[in-house]
């Protein structure tokens, strides 16, 4: 596709170029927040008993999520490819909630396709990329879920491309858009490295991140993949369980696959459809998993598991009771495993924890699986 | 069974045979194997044939069309559900080969194929395309796959098994790529997308059309045949002249929908009459 190739020339020369850099810097730093701070959960650690646990808070850069690094890279991108219009899709809504910011900050009209069924459980992040002028389409075939936003979003491109930029949401879809992203989220894991040395004075022993279509994980990871003594961890969503079809870990059961414009791990039945997954995060529920974290899975410098729904929930609770934090449902797949992980590691090493968003978007969700039957009298009451 | 070869030289020695008035188009029809049924996909390609449709493209369902628009979509969630399978693709090939004339072509996404035979971790192309042979096809149109990146030799894979690689290109085509495109291509035609965008009957067809065919052929000597969008006679009328081939598809699902189980066959046989006919 031509528009590919446009991108790809675009971001190679816009790397070179200072005035592009300075401006992404400055705009990371006075608008999305960055850096965004890594704080030591001494609280959580104690509890634990074990590593010292730090987490890295993206749920603090504005919008909530990581998401917001690679929006504001890319709407940089668009405009200097002079496209008029961003399209995204979007999971969780995080996505297609920092496009829409950036739309609004830079000037684009902005569409974002989000599966049904996605639409109906994160409902807040609707509102507020409708109050930011986007307009947000419900896509109804398939799965109604992220991969089919995503099937709705390149439709929309192939059709319009000459005016529209896609503003592809994780590091997955054709090449150059992983690298794209990784680029741009890789600023997560430089702070991560700088901060550390600053907190401890040597690198972490452990980088651990939930990876949906990986673009948080390999904002992460980037800057350590040289560093060989720093082990790296990838959670995927484990859903109900691996052997309940109700899951998307795609790197033990997924198989190699090409759609979508990429060849991935992608979970499919035996004739090659492509199947059903289920997360209680909406922004892990994908059936494909972004190519570079194939090749980390294939060369074994990443280790990649997964974490249960349930895990899940408790992970929210406690980071919330211990140290005041609510992280996105998706971010509490890298807590799950660090709670398993870090009362088995001695007191001396150190695990830092991705936490890609904040938890504000899943009100509705924690409400329902916590049984908060208060809150539910109170949405009763507001609706009259 | 016409090779395909020989039945596009029919429609190319037919087109100059109207030398004066213009010649009218050759029509490509397409199904979805297994919409609305499979025995149904029989009957409908039947009647295509036999109503005059020179060359039919049979589409092996997948979960996820990308270059597909709401229309074949349907279609393709509509044959999953009934649980058609590639295998039974390939039946449906072998049962419809023996029985028309007009060549057959497969159109399928990679992935498909590429998981063909279910041989874990192995590619299924080379046996997806002896299979296909076997069964009678004689082209394959894959609208995922970039020549330029040839997924495990899928050109001369495919060549080899005696079987056409149809290229596609779109008015977005580079001239850079056209040439590559070009060079991949050694037989069948040209399936020239109509206008940027996913499959789907459309009310008009894009006004530029003319030149964007001019500018594709001169980077091709095979016929070309033009897709997505063409729903009605006038559509076809305004291509003659400019192509060798005119391919519908949504435009028949459509009438398919529309009609009750009895009815479809002598619905399409209608339509597909008023495609053809040269008045
Ligand atoms: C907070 C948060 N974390 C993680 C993800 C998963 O995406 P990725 O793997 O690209 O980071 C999402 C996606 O919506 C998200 O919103």
């Amino acid at each position: 596709m031509p528009a590919l190739a446009e991108l790809e020339e675009c971001f190679c020369s816009a790397k070179k170029d200072k005035k592009f850099q300075q401006e992404l810097a400055q705009t990371f730093r006075t608008y999305v927040g960055r850096p965004t701070p890594l704080y030591f959960c001494e609280n959580l650690s104690r509890e634990l008993g074990g590593a010292k646990i730090f987490v890295k808070n993206e749920g603090l850069a504005h919008t909530g999520a990581h998401k917001i690094n690679h929006c504001v890279g890319q709407a940089l991108l668009a405009r200097r490819m002079n496209k008029q219009r961003l399209i995204a899709e979007t999971g969780a809504g995080q996505h297609g909630l920092a496009t829409a910011t950036v739309a609004a900050k830079f000037g684009f009209e902005c569409v974002i396709y989000m599966g049904a069924l996605d639409v109906a459980r994160q409902r807040p992040n609707v509102f507020w990329m409708e109050k930011l002028g986007a307009k947000v389409i419900p896509v109804e075939f398939g799965g109604k879920r992220l991969k089919d936003a995503v099937n709705a979003a390149l439709k929309d491109w192939i059709t319009n491309v000459r005016t529209t930029h896609y503003l592809l949401g994780s590091t997955l879809g054709p090449h150059p858009f992983p690298e794209v992203n990784r680029y741009f989220q890789s600023v997560v894991g430089h702070e991560i490295k700088l901060q550390m040395q600053e907190a401890t004075g040597k690198l972490p022993d452990y980088v651990v991140a939930c990876v949906g279509g990986g673009s948080n994980s390999a904002g992460a990871f980037n800057a350590f993949l040289p560093h060989k003594r720093v082990k790296l961890i990838g959670v995927e969503a484990g859903g109900k369980g691996p052997n309940s079809g109700a899951h998307a870990i795609r790197l033990r059961s997924g198989r190699i696959g090409i759609v979508e414009g990429y060849k991935s791990y992608w979970l499919l039945d035996d004739n090659g459809q492509v199947a059903d997954t289920h997360s209680i995060s909406a922004g892990l529920d994908y059936a494909g998993i972004g190519p570079l974290h194939a090749l980390l899975h294939d060369q074994g410098r990443v280790t990649y598991t997964y974490a249960l729904d349930k895990e899940v929930l408790h992970a929210v609770e406690l980071l919330a009771r211990t140290e005041g934090i609510f992280p996105a449902l998706e971010s509490a797949h890298a807590l799950a495993h660090t709670v398993k992980l870090a009362p088995g590691l001695a007191r001396s090493k150190t695990i830092v924890v991705n936490l890609s968003g904040r938890g504000d978007k899943d009100i509705f969700i924690l409400a329902k699986h916590l049984a908060d039957e208060n809150f539910f009298d109170f949405l009763r009451e507001y609706a009259k | 069974m016409i090779t395909l070869e020989d039945q596009l030289k029919n429609i190319c020695s037919r087109s100059t045979h109207y030398r004066g008035s213009k010649p009218w188009p050759a029509l490509m029809t397409h199904v979805v194997v297994g919409y609305p049924s499979l025995p149904k996909t029989i009957e409908i390609a039947m009647t295509m044939a036999d109503a005059g449709a020179s060359l039919i493209e049979l589409q092996i369902p997948f979960s996820d069309p990308m270059a597909d628009g709401p229309t074949i979509m349907r279609a393709n969630e509509h044959a999953l559900a009934g649980g058609t399978t590639p295998k039974d693709c390939m039946r449906v090939m072998e049962t419809l080969s023996a029985r028309v004339d007009v060549p057959l072509l497969f159109m399928s996404y990679f992935n498909l194929i590429h998981a063909y035979g279910n041989q874990r971790g192995k590619s299924g192309l080379a046996r997806f395309l002896a299979d296909a042979r076997s069964a009678g096809a004689q082209g394959m149109i894959v609208p995922d796959i970039p020549p330029e990146e040839s997924h495990e030799g899928y050109w001369t894979l495919t060549y080899k098994n005696g079987l056409a690689a149809i290229p596609l290109v779109s008015p977005v085509s580079s001239e850079t790529r056209l040439k590559k495109i070009a060079a991949a291509s050694k037989s069948g035609f040209v399936y020239c997308v109509s206008t940027t965008g996913t499959t789907g009957a459309r009310k008009e067809l894009p006004q530029d059309l003319r030149a964007y065919l001019q500018r594709i052929r001169r980077h091709f000597s095979q016929p070309l045949a033009v897709g997505f969008g063409i729903s009605k006679r006038e559509h076809i009328q305004i291509l003659s002249g400019s192509a060798e081939i005119a391919i519908v598809g949504s435009a028949v699902i459509n009438i398919i929908e529309k009609s009750s189980a009895k009815s479809a066959a002598a619905n399409v046989r209608k339509f597909v009459r008023q495609l053809t006919r040269n008045s």
